[in-house]
């Protein structure tokens, strides 16, 4: 992160096969103890990069530096004590039981017939308890799960004492405990162990939420490098995977997917934090979202954001303005109905009570989840068409069936 | 807590004491049993004096012993051969002939037996057959190693092998049609693969050969246990893949080449000795294996070719029959009883 | 697990037997009624004759097949293919020792239309004169067969020991008969083959008068060997590079040297003709042998006791090939099945010498010691 020279350092790089060039132009380094994703959509050339990474494959043009030595010249004994690979094939030979099976990640370091001395057992059982694993010593590897699998690959490549480690999709097939384990295995040993870590990832949010870098690989090129801070914008996230139907919130560090909005329009007066849920419900429903008024500071207005619901903005520690309020009616007439959230009043959001006058006064069917409140008091010479809704899923519920009704 | 696996260790060793014990057990039972009956008496006066000269003599030394021990080694050769070929290919049903190697010393023995040119007035040299089988599977040997230097995976060679093999055969087949019906009996004969006939020095050199051959092959034990994990992960550990592929065909096909050249092919052995040891030792651990598949190969080929001398004495049965015949069912109920896939 | 292991034993064991009691009635060759040739068992062949115009036989593969005249119609029953209408006036025979048959039924000239040998390789002149004729035509190598030129010459019956061509025959409307026996042929039933052969050309006073023939011959040489000198021991087989085969005590040869007043050395051994047998019990009895009668001919490679022994060093220690004698047969001797009297009183001069002072062998031919100079 500073002064120290970086433990694999790529320059002008071009990855791929006899006839065909995957990545070119590829210049980038990676630090001691950093955690660093490869992100891309499937056949990028993830994996071409990391197999000439790890030598597998020869380098079509340029130099990967792995702590200054040169990776062409460097001798394999070497390599072995600096660099492991996770990879995504099976392998399960018969009769191994997990100890043995880690305990050839030894293989640099032990001797002619590959005995194993006491110093190599110690490091054995640190890789196996650095994954968690300690229950599973002595079982067959062809009973391991896939989780327990992949820890105990890790903990093989553990177990050459490498300075570097990359791996490749390693969280696939995974299931969610395991996900989280696995990275989170991986995570420490950046920070405790100061191993440095090279995954390609499909979970853009995880790696967000953990690297230090990430690539983006696209178009037989790295179209960005640097800190997932920075980098990861809903933007450039579209952009690298091609797809429309989602959205990623960079604040929120999560994807959120957008409806189709075929179901009718709906307004949403929401804030305070009180509508998240709500809004993917809608969308999940097809349904399209107007909102208002939000503060641009407020929750709701991120989700709905990343959603691609229309929102009607105030600034943050504002008084919501009159301007904003006609608006905000103007587009209630266009909507189907309207959603109350029951969200909290305060001095700021006073006027979206206007709203919801306005709401009743128009005839708009009001669906509320507001608790003792007087709505009548409220709109004394309204039609009262008022739906009172105890959460979400039935407030939705509801609206569905009254729209299903009203079409008739 | 102890790493060592203490209480399989000993399994272990309670094998390999038991098929040692096995193997001294049917040597002696080839050497004091055939189908010319030798008192034990007399028996104990020829190995005494070591006399060759009367019939019973010659025939305890010169017939008996010698392939007594062609059978121990022919079968030991055969099993680590095999062994090699399916950690390599990381294939369970390999074999070591499945680079064409019989089938490449069957076609230079085809050659000889049935094309005109060495019949006739020339004595025909002992050593013709013997030759030309060594020269038939070592040069396969050659063609299949100088391609696997040039091949990226296992699946390519195995491949060539296998197209190999259907190649000589073909030729084979070829010259089997417009042979003579006398010549053809001594093909036929060579083709079922026998330890008959074995003489003193063409044990020497399979025991010298061989034995220099296994010694590199237990060497290459920590390799192998690597490459158990396929190619890539054996790379990333500081295997030299290069390197070890021609080491480990070359010692595969030598050993099964020096095999086929003077005993014919026997078929087998190779392909179901492996999977019986790992089943016996429970592990995959190749420093055990090798050792094991030594010795069972050794027991199992000795003891199928006490059979098939004995079985319907003095008519010889043909021994690739014997061992499949007893070999299928073994590994069967192995498999069966551990329910284990391999 | 325990049902599996039982089914597996009792199948093996069910095999085992099967395999080892492959006994038909060989030493036997029964005849019901001599005169009236109703039924006649000839080793694995049989002749039923169940009617005056029908006759069914059993070949050597145990097939049926049935025998009526020209123009009858076949009895219910049976198959096209196994219909075979009597006399035959075409037939194509692989074996030598079924043309020489022929020969000795008289019918060679006339009925003989191909053959698996080339003409160079034959040594029976009819063969050879039909040959150049063009009438017997060369029809490719025993296991490379042009059917196509077998169709040519409108065969009625082939006579072979490959069952794999059945299927092309039946597809031709030929009728096959299998001539090879699952066991050695013992020596009646090899003097009796002529009489399965008979009815298919009417020719049963031919076959009767080569069995009396042969019979008188045999007679001779038991009357001429009752009082001769010891028995000889006396081995047939042949050498090759590791292995040796011989011919089993169950062959002709076994009972011939059994009534010329010698020993055999293969007795005890049974199975079918060319078994493999142990190189310890080959020494073991070629320590005593007095004779030995090889396979292969001085053109095929027996041309002289050194090359029998360069072959396999091991078993130049045999007596015969020390200070006893080795006897190749022939070119001629496989194609001689008719002169079967002949053949059976060499080997018996062969036995015992001093039986048959003026005696000249025209099957046989004694090996050097050394092979020949060649003549550069």
């Amino acid at each position: 992160m500073n002064q120290s020279q970086p433990v694999l350092q790529v320059d002008k790089l071009s990855v791929g096969y006899q006839d065909k060039v995957v990545l070119q132009e590829l210049t980038f380094q990676i630090e001691k103890g950093e955690f660093v994703s490869l992100l891309g959509p499937n056949g990028a050339g993830k994996t071409t990069l990391l197999r000439t990474l790890s030598r597998h494959l020869t380098p079509l043009t340029g130099t990967v530096y792995i702590n200054q030595t040169d990776l062409k010249t460097m001798a394999q004994g070497h390599l072995a004590r600096t660099m492991s690979v996770v990879l995504t094939e099976k392998v399960s030979p018969p009769f191994f039981r997990v100890l043995d099976f880690v305990a050839l990640g030894r293989y640099p370091y032990t001797g002619f017939l590959g005995k194993l001395s006491p110093t190599d057992d110690k490091v054995v059982m640190a890789a196996i308890e650095m994954v968690h694993a300690m229950d599973l010593l002595f079982r067959d590897i062809n009973t391991l799960s896939d989780g327990e699998r992949q820890k105990i690959l890790i903990a093989r490549a553990l177990a050459q004492e490498p300075q570097i480690i990359l791996l490749d999709e390693p969280t696939m097939h995974l299931d969610l405990k395991h996900r989280m384990e696995v990275m989170t295995i991986l995570q420490s040993l950046c920070r405790d162990k100061g191993i440095s870590v090279v995954a390609s990832l499909h979970d853009v949010d995880i790696a967000a939420k953990i690297s230090d870098k990430v690539g983006l690989i696209k178009d037989a090129r790295i179209i960005a490098w640097g800190e997932p801070e920075n980098i990861l914008r809903a933007k450039t996230v579209a952009a690298l995977y091609d797809f429309e139907g989602a959205a990623f919130n960079r604040f929120l560090g999560s994807i959120e997917f957008r409806g189709n909005g075929t179901n009718g329009t709906v307004f949403v007066v929401a804030g305070m934090g009180s509508a998240a849920i709500l809004y993917r419900l809608l969308s999940k429903r097809g349904f399209s979202i107007v909102t208002g008024v939000l503060h641009k500071n407020d929750l709701d207005f991120f989700v709905a954001d990343s959603l691609g619901a229309d929102c009607l903005t105030q600034s943050p520690m504002e008084v919501i303005t009159p301007e904003t309020v006609q608006k905000a009616k103007k587009r209630i007439t266009e909507a189907a109905c309207v959603i109350d959230t029951g969200f909290t009043l305060g001095d700021l959001n006073h006027e979206n009570l206007d709203l919801l006058k306005a709401a009743m006064e128009m005839g708009k069917p009001l669906f509320s989840m507001r608790k003792d409140f007087n709505f009548s008091q409220l709109a004394p010479s309204s039609q009262d068409i008022l739906f009172s809704c105890e959460d979400e899923a039935r407030l939705v519920t509801m609206l569905e069936e009254w729209l299903r009704e009203t079409s008739r | 807590m102890s790493l060592k696996n203490v209480e399989l260790k000993n399994r272990q060793l309670i094998w390999f004491s038991i098929i040692a014990a096995f193997m001294i057990i049917s040597v002696a039972l080839n050497i004091l049993i055939g189908s010319v009956p030798i008192s034990l008496s007399e028996l104990y006066q020829i190995i005494m004096k070591h006399e060759t000269a009367s019939t019973k003599g010659f025939i305890i030394w010169n017939i008996r012993m010698s392939r007594a021990l062609a059978a121990v080694f022919g079968g030991a050769f055969l099993a680590v051969s095999g062994l090699l070929l399916q950690v390599f290919f990381r294939n369970p049903i390999v074999g070591p002939f499945i680079l064409g190697i019989s089938s490449g010393a069957t076609l230079m023995v085809s050659f000889v037996m049935l094309t005109t040119a060495t019949m006739g007035f020339t004595l025909l040299s002992p050593f013709m057959t013997t030759l030309s089988a060594f020269v038939g599977a070592y040069g396969t040997m050659l063609i299949i190693l100088s391609i696997a230097t040039r091949v990226k995976s296992g699946i390519t060679l195995l491949i060539v092998g296998l197209m190999m093999g259907y190649l000589c055969h073909a030729v084979t087949s070829v010259l089997v049609a417009f042979a003579e019906k006398e010549k053809i009996k001594g093909f036929v004969l060579w083709q079922l693969g026998s330890f008959s006939g074995f003489q003193w020095n063409e044990i020497q050199v399979m025991v010298v050969v061989g034995g220099i051959i296994l010694v590199l092959v237990y060497g290459l034990s920590k390799p192998l246990n690597a490459f158990l994990l396929g190619e890539e992960y054996a790379s990333s550990m500081g295997v030299n893949i290069r390197l070890f592929r021609i080491l480990i065909l070359l010692c595969a096909c030598s050993l099964a080449g020096m095999v086929t050249a003077v005993a014919g092919p026997v078929a087998f052995i190779g392909l179901a000795v492996p999977h019986m040891a790992r089943l016996c030792f429970n592990t995959s651990n190749n420093r055990v294996l090798v050792p094991g598949c030594l010795l069972m190969g050794g027991v199992i080929t000795s003891l199928c070719d006490f059979i098939a001398r004995m079985a319907f004495t003095p008519v010889e049965l043909p021994i690739s029959a014997i061992t499949a015949f007893f070999g299928a069912p073994i590994v069967l109920s192995l498999l069966l009883k551990r329910k284990v896939s391999i | 697990m325990k049902k599996i292991k039982q089914w597996l034993i009792g199948i093996t064991i069910t095999l085992l037997l099967f395999s080892g009691c492959k006994s038909e009635s060989t030493k036997s060759v029964k005849e019901k009624d001599v005169s009236d040739f109703t039924f006649m068992s000839i080793g694995s062949f049989s002749v039923e004759q169940i009617e005056d115009n029908w006759t069914e036989v059993r070949d050597g593969a145990g097939r049926t097949l049935v025998l009526i005249p020209h123009g009858t119609k076949a009895p219910d029953g049976y198959e096209p293919y196994q219909v075979v209408h009597i006399p035959v006036k075409r037939i194509v025979a692989y074996g030598s020792f079924d043309t020489a048959v022929l020969k000795v039924l008289g019918v060679i000239e006339d009925v003989l239309v191909g053959v698996t040998t080339k003409m160079e390789d034959w040594t029976i002149p009819e063969v050879i004169s039909g040959m150049k004729q063009g009438k017997i035509a060369y029809l490719g190598d025993y296991n490379t067969i042009d059917f196509e030129r077998l169709k040519a010459q409108e065969p009625e019956v082939v006579l072979t020991w490959d069952p794999s061509i059945i299927p092309m025959l039946n597809e031709m409307g030929v009728a096959c008969v299998i001539t090879s026996t699952p066991v050695a042929m013992c020596l009646t039933a090899r003097m009796r083959f002529v009489s399965f052969l008979a009815p298919f050309f009417n020719r049963e006073k031919e076959a009767k008068a080569y069995f009396t023939r042969v019979s008188q011959s045999l007679e001779q040489i038991r009357k001429k060997t009752l009082n001769a000198g010891p028995k000889p021991k006396v081995m047939w087989g042949d050498i090759y590079e590791k292995r040796v085969l011989v011919e089993p005590g169950n062959a002709w040869v076994g009972e011939l040297v059994g009534l010329a007043q010698s020993d055999y050395m293969f007795n005890d051994v049974y199975g079918r003709s060319c078994i493999e047998i142990s190189l310890e019990r080959f020494l073991y009895s070629g320590e005593e042998s007095d004779i030995l009668f090889t396979y292969r001919t001085p053109k095929t490679g027996a041309t002289s006791k050194m090359a029998l022994a360069k072959i396999n060093p091991m078993l130049a220690g045999v007596k015969p090939l020390k200070d006893g004698k080795v006897y190749s047969p022939l070119t001629n001797y496989s194609q001689s099945g008719d002169k079967l009297d002949e053949i059976l009183t060499d080997i018996a001069a062969i036995l015992h010498p001093e039986c048959y002072p003026e005696h000249r062998l025209q099957y046989f031919t004694e090996l050097p010691e050394k092979d020949p100079k060649r003549i550069m």
